[in-house]
């Protein structure tokens, strides 16, 4: 069976190329959505394998979501990437503290975020919960 | 004062400060007033305990007194403050009524002392009352407003006529009984409560040079902070515009490169539209960015001068807007233009900065709401004629904090930068450059309360045919 792939960018033209994308070049299974709420339906929905999300969107942003995400405990294990054009220091440090587990800035090559995907993937707890004392420590 | 050169924005932020640092000029004038008063009754009841100056006939003053005189002024000087502090009107109205209530209230206050002078040592109290005001009056008003040089002179001068009228008023006024002794207890007292008085505005007045000295820094300070968040501003807005149609652009050519052979003519051609619209967009943002920066000098050369007719300018843009969004058609157009409305300038230029309002009340209202275009032409302070065109939608508004930056080049509101809605951040400045270019300005209203959305008021000259 596939691992399922949720996209959530607020940018059509970068959801509809990241879909397409994804369909076209790789194995995964791939969702949409526009902006946080709709990715939270579509995680209860579709219960994806991991998320790719953005930081600017409207009604409920991707750290927002975040949030919610790793405030589920049904939900907090899915591995999250965040891909967002916001490149300044203080975006990503709150973005990995967040919960994230790969901080990206668009643009991103196709190909390459596919290897970070099954990068994601392949992270266990003890990892996960490494590289946050990391970030905690590098505070 | 007011640096010579600065922008309108900033303008705007000096007047807030310059109500800022009045507020504090009347909190800092009504500490000094009960702190002074208080030190006067002190004074006062030990030279009445010393039997220099006699109070009522056969009364001496009490630590009572001095007790309820200082509580009484101390709550009379406090409204003051208070009035500054009030959670309505404006803080223009708040704080000169404020300062008009303080000299008000002071005015009384010297007024009764005098009074209170005139009828224990048995001189006409009008006369002390009127001079007394006219003392008090230019203090304050010199106090709150100007430097202190002035005010000593004239502080000088009128205490001299003071002395004379109560040296010849006896005789004018016919008084019985009026003795030496008592002409120099009163000039004591009002020499004494007048020095007082001076020590304490000249005190007042070099705190309120101090704070305006402090506002001027707060000025640059607010200057150096505001060119940052526009700094910061540009940044996010312009990561966001390049980086999102690059990272599209990227993904449509690399699935084509990786499978543009097994893919059907029709998907072919829809990922190349895309990623060209994507380039577009890109190609949008980087022409305007760099037009931008000349675009305001080469308008005003540029710039046409003849009589344009408004209604129909209005109605091109209109018009252009509607094929391509396919949005106004769902709107109510209200034009409330005269057919022979005209205004004195540049046709091209007009129809842009339509276009651009246009757009953005599209953008920023919700489908089905009205926009309306009215005008009218009122005439300024110098007499002369302006048209003026409003635009006005029913939409999101602007929040009134933001207004001030809003026509500066790449500023987009925050809640704008987070939504689907996109923009560069320059349409507004290009409508300045050109309405400046034309000799006109162009200004924004709004509540920022959603559902009141705002309305752009341009102003521009009207043909001199018009004017005559």
């Amino acid at each position: 069976m596939p691992q399922r792939i949720l996209l959530i960018d607020d940018d059509p033209l970068v959801l509809d190329g990241l879909m397409t994308a994804f369909r076209a070049m790789s194995q995964y299974e791939v969702f949409g959505a526009r902006d946080g709420i709709e990715g939270l339906e579509q995680v209860e929905t579709f219960g994806p394998d991991c998320i790719i999300v953005d930081v600017r969107m409207p009604h409920l942003d991707g750290l927002q979501f975040l949030l919610a995400l790793r405030g589920d405990p049904r939900m907090t294990h899915i591995p999250v990437v965040i891909l967002s054009a916001m490149q300044q220091d203080d975006d990503i440090l709150k973005g990995n503290l967040t919960g994230a587990d790969r901080y990206l800035i668009k643009p991103q090559r196709p190909a390459h975020l596919f290897a970070i995907i099954d990068e994601v993937m392949a992270l266990t707890e003890a990892d996960r919960l490494a590289r946050m004392r990391a970030l905690a420590e590098g505070e | 004062m007011a640096p010579t050169f600065i922008t309108d924005d900033e303008r705007f932020i000096y007047d807030r400060l310059e109500l800022e640092r009045m507020r504090r000029a009347v909190d800092l004038l009504s500490i000094q007033n009960a702190a002074v008063s208080t030190v006067m009754n002190v004074v006062l009841l030990l030279f009445s305990r010393a039997g220099v100056i006699h109070f009522l006939p056969g009364r001496q003053g009490t630590f009572e007194h001095i007790i309820y005189g200082t509580f009484l002024v101390i709550v009379g000087v406090g409204i003051g403050p208070l009035i500054c502090r009030l959670p309505w009107f404006t803080q223009r109205v708040r704080v000169y009524s404020a300062a008009g209530f303080h000299a008000v209230f002071m005015q009384i206050m010297v007024s009764a002392i005098v009074l209170a002078y005139a009828y224990c040592v048995g001189v006409d109290g009008f006369v002390l009352i009127l001079l007394a005001s006219m003392i008090n009056l230019i203090l304050l008003a010199g106090s709150l407003f100007q430097g202190t040089g002035s005010l000593i002179i004239s502080l000088i001068g009128l205490n001299l006529v003071e002395v004379v009228v109560l040296l010849f008023m006896p005789a004018a006024f016919g008084f019985e009984g009026f003795t030496s002794e008592r002409v120099l207890t009163l000039i004591l007292a009002l020499a004494m409560s007048q020095a007082a008085v001076a020590i304490f505005y000249y005190w007042s007045s070099s705190v309120v040079r101090n704070a305006r000295r402090v506002a001027d820094m707060q000025i640059a300070v607010e200057r150096a902070r505001q060119l940052d968040e526009l700094k910061n501003q540009f940044i996010s807005s312009i990561n966001h515009e390049l980086r999102n149609p690059i990272m599209a652009a990227i993904t449509f050519i690399d699935v084509l490169e990786a499978t543009g052979d097994h893919l059907d003519q029709g998907e072919r051609l829809r990922l190349l539209q895309n990623a060209q619209q994507a380039l577009g967009r890109l190609q949008t943002l980087v022409t305007d960015t760099l037009d931008m920066s000349t675009a305001a000098q080469q308008a005003a050369l540029q710039a046409q001068h003849v009589t344009v007719p408004v209604a129909e300018i209005v109605r091109q843009a209109a018009q252009e807007l509607a094929p391509t969004n396919g949005v106004l058609d769902e709107r109510a157009l209200h034009l409330l233009i005269p057919p022979q409305f005209t205004i004195w300038g540049d046709p091209t230029m007009l129809f842009q900065i339509f276009s651009n309002l246009f757009s953005n009340a599209v953008k920023y209202s919700a489908p089905g709401t009205a926009i309306d275009v009215t005008a009218s032409v009122r005439t300024t302070e110098k007499d002369q004629p302006m048209a003026e065109i409003r635009v006005r939608d029913y939409g999101l508004g602007i929040p009134p904090h933001h207004i001030p930056l809003l026509f500066n080049n790449f500023v987009r509101l925050p809640r704008d930068i987070a939504s689907p809605v996109n923009g560069n951040g320059l349409g507004l400045a290009l409508c300045r450059a050109y309405a400046q270019a034309m000799e006109g300005t162009i200004t924004v209203e709004s509540s920022g309360i959603e559902g009141e959305g705002s309305t752009f008021l341009l102003t521009l000259p009207v043909p001199a045919l018009v004017a005559a």
